[in-house]
């Protein structure tokens, strides 16, 4: 099909942005779970500076480095 | 509604592993078996670790395949017609940043007339959303779209520029979002290449009406309109293989699909709800914000509960590429420093497993390159360390395996044609259902092109494989990509561009083969296959950016598919309309 033509001059166009109908869009928690793994892994990277895990989760997790390096 | 990607997904993904596994530690055995008759070296056993990653990753990829073709036929074929339609419009979105603006406008246009033809003109509002910083740009598309709007006075066409383009293109999808989500219950998105048939368009409205949970669909846009050797090639590949390899994507995604940032569907609520997308922290490796957003958001959506679905059955929607190597590289450099930011993801709080894995894929696609390379460098390395001892050979006087006791020929010979076999079978066996079983008729010459498709490709390899490993390199140092527009401009590059660019492919291309000579003159013609595409790389990047007849094409068996073909009308209202934009 062949498009419209039209004499008016594009100049004049008003150009709109579109309806105003706004919408929330919350920021989303990425962070990650505070799971065995999570931390394991948060302590291969960061050593033993790693004060993002819960104070317990952190306290057995290194309870349990320390029974492995004793045996 | 028929559930196709739903109903034993768990059972095809189980098979999916069982099958890498079976095949990597299957090679890996074959390798050690192959290495240790003469006692492991380091590099030895740094190479035997590197093979199972990579075989791992090459058998994904046939896994993938594989399942695609047996899948595809078992898929109940696509309702023609939706059945229901919404009351108010969806958008279309068309983002853009720094774009050729007629091109933009005369793909838009092309789209409008199909919807005109049928008649479904009221479905749809156009967005054009400009992030462009340069002033002459952003007149240029003020420009354009009030001539679309004098064009096609029937439409509803809005354009809007922001003023501060934070976030890329993810910030400009969610600002619109933000301003005029409410207005509309679906949008599409597209990119600045995108094209969707007026019929494509109206389905996938349609599907998204009739199915209340479904929050993203995808389509497998197909590449069309490219004219250099290197995007035929490309295009060839789309339409041969890109739709089983989707089929294998399908077959294995359940709930949690993959979304590719354009073609595709989107609830807008779902959206809004799920998708708000925090900026990374800075203080660590992969900051900032997230630059490959699509695969992010396809998981939070997920997540959220909304099912995110491909369909490959889905024709009609089409894109297009960088016509030539560089422009190709500069893309997938962006997209490297995108997919190793998922890193910073991958853990997220809830995400589905399957949501997890698509993201460890997508590091995966690129870190696979560097570990390839390290394997090839350590195989280099290796028969220095080694005692001297005369390469041997096969019966055939040919020095095929280097540094092998002839104990281990056997093994030696198995892992290399598995690893051939793996490379090349899932490509040849989608030819061969094309060409012969096919419902599309394809022609014989297909066969042609997938042999001519599989030695281009494997001369392109080495040369893209030095690219990547160089952008994951340089994503490492913390080395920004920055943002450029898509290099989609079709030109032959001047030789003296390509040297320059790519100086530094060739020395390494050149080091390697002077390594092997050295360390094992035997090793040398396994090194070639490799060492000679990098060494002649500026020459192999001028001459495949040339353009290429469609004669020409058809002769060398670039033969495109039926949905390719489908764009015809399409790609030609495109070519007409740019023309007349320019004017």
């Amino acid at each position: 099909m062949k498009p419209v033509k039209s004499e008016m001059s594009s100049t004049n166009v008003e150009l709109s942005s579109g309806p105003f109908a706004p919408l929330a869009m919350p920021v989303q928690d990425l962070s990650a779970d505070e799971s065995w793994f999570v931390l394991a892994w948060r302590r291969v990277r960061l050593g033993r500076t790693d004060a993002v895990a819960l104070p317990a989760k952190r306290a057995r997790l290194q309870k349990a480095t320390s029974i492995f390096s004793e045996r | 509604m028929e559930k196709p990607f739903r109903d034993g997904v768990g059972h095809r993904r189980a098979a999916a592993f069982v099958f890498c596994l079976a095949l990597s530690l299957s090679f890996t055995g074959l390798f050690y078996a192959a290495l240790s008759a003469d006692g492991l070296n380091i590099y030895e056993f740094v190479r035997i670790v590197l093979l199972f990653v990579s075989t791992l990753w090459l058998s994904w990829g046939g896994a993938t395949v594989l399942l695609g073709l047996l899948y595809a036929r078992s898929v109940a074929s696509l309702d023609a017609d939706p059945q229901s339609l919404p009351p108010e419009s969806t958008a279309i979105l068309m983002p853009i940043y720094h774009e050729d603006a007629p091109e933009v406008a005369a793909r838009l246009a092309a789209m409008m007339d199909d919807l005109r033809a049928q008649n479904a003109t009221h479905l749809f509002h156009w967005h054009v959303l400009s992030d462009s910083r340069n002033d002459e740009i952003a007149a240029l598309e003020e420009q354009v779209v009030r001539q679309l709007l004098v064009r096609y006075p029937e439409q509803k066409i809005f354009y809007r520029r922001r003023t501060e383009n934070h976030g890329r293109k993810a910030g400009n999808v969610a600002e619109f979002v933000q301003r005029c989500g409410g207005a509309y219950r679906y949008m599409v998105v597209l990119d600045a290449d995108s094209l969707m048939r007026a019929d494509t368009l109206v389905h996938m409205v349609g599907r998204m009406e009739a199915e209340p949970t479904l929050g993203l669909l995808q389509t497998v846009p197909m590449l069309v309109g490219l004219k250099s050797y290197f995007g035929r090639n490309l295009m060839f590949a789309s339409g041969m293989f890109g739709r089983a390899f989707a089929f294998g994507l399908a077959a294995m995604q359940g709930e949690c699909g993959p979304f590719w940032g354009h073609n595709a569907i989107i609830r807008t609520r779902a959206f809004a709800s799920s998708c708000g997308l925090p900026e990374l922290d800075d203080t660590a490796a992969f900051g900032g914000h997230i630059l490959s957003h699509d695969s992010v958001e396809a998981v939070l959506m997920a997540r959220a509960g909304w099912r995110v679905e491909c369909d490959p059955r889905i024709t009609g929607s089409y894109e297009a590429a960088p016509e030539n190597i560089l422009g190709y590289a500069a893309r997938d450099r962006r997209w490297c420093q995108g997919n190793l930011q998922h890193s910073r993801v991958v853990a997220a709080r809830s995400l589905k497993p399957w949501g997890r894995f698509s993201l460890l894929l997508g590091i995966m696609s690129y870190l696979s390159s560097p570990v390839w390379a390290v394997f090839l460098l350590a195989s280099l390395f290796a028969p220095l360390d080694l005692p001297v001892l005369e390469a041997y050979t096969f019966q055939n006087h040919l020095p095929v395996l280097g540094h092998i006791p002839i104990s281990a020929v056997y093994e030696g010979a198995a892992l290399l044609f598995g690893v051939i076999a793996l490379l090349v079978l899932p490509k040849a066996l989608v030819v061969l259902k094309e060409v012969f079983l096919g419902a599309e008729n394809t022609s014989r010459k297909g066969v042609l092109g997938g042999l001519v498709e599989l030695i281009s490709s494997a001369v392109f390899a080495p040369i893209l494989m030095a690219f990547q490993c160089r952008s994951v390199f340089e994503v490492l140092i913390g080395r920004d990509s920055g943002w450029t527009n898509a290099h989609r401009a079709a030109a032959r590059l001047p030789l003296l561009d390509c040297l320059r660019s790519v100086w530094w492919v060739s020395a390494v291309g050149a080091l390697a083969m002077g390594l092997s000579w050295i360390g094992e003159a035997a090793l040398w013609l396994w090194v070639m296959p490799v060492a000679l595409p990098m060494l002649l790389a500026p020459f192999i990047i001028w001459a495949s950016s040339w353009d290429v007849g469609g004669r020409t094409a058809e002769r060398l068996g670039f033969v495109l598919s039926r949905d390719q073909q489908g764009a015809k009308q399409l790609l030609g209202h495109v070519e007409k309309y740019s023309a007349e934009l320019r004017v």
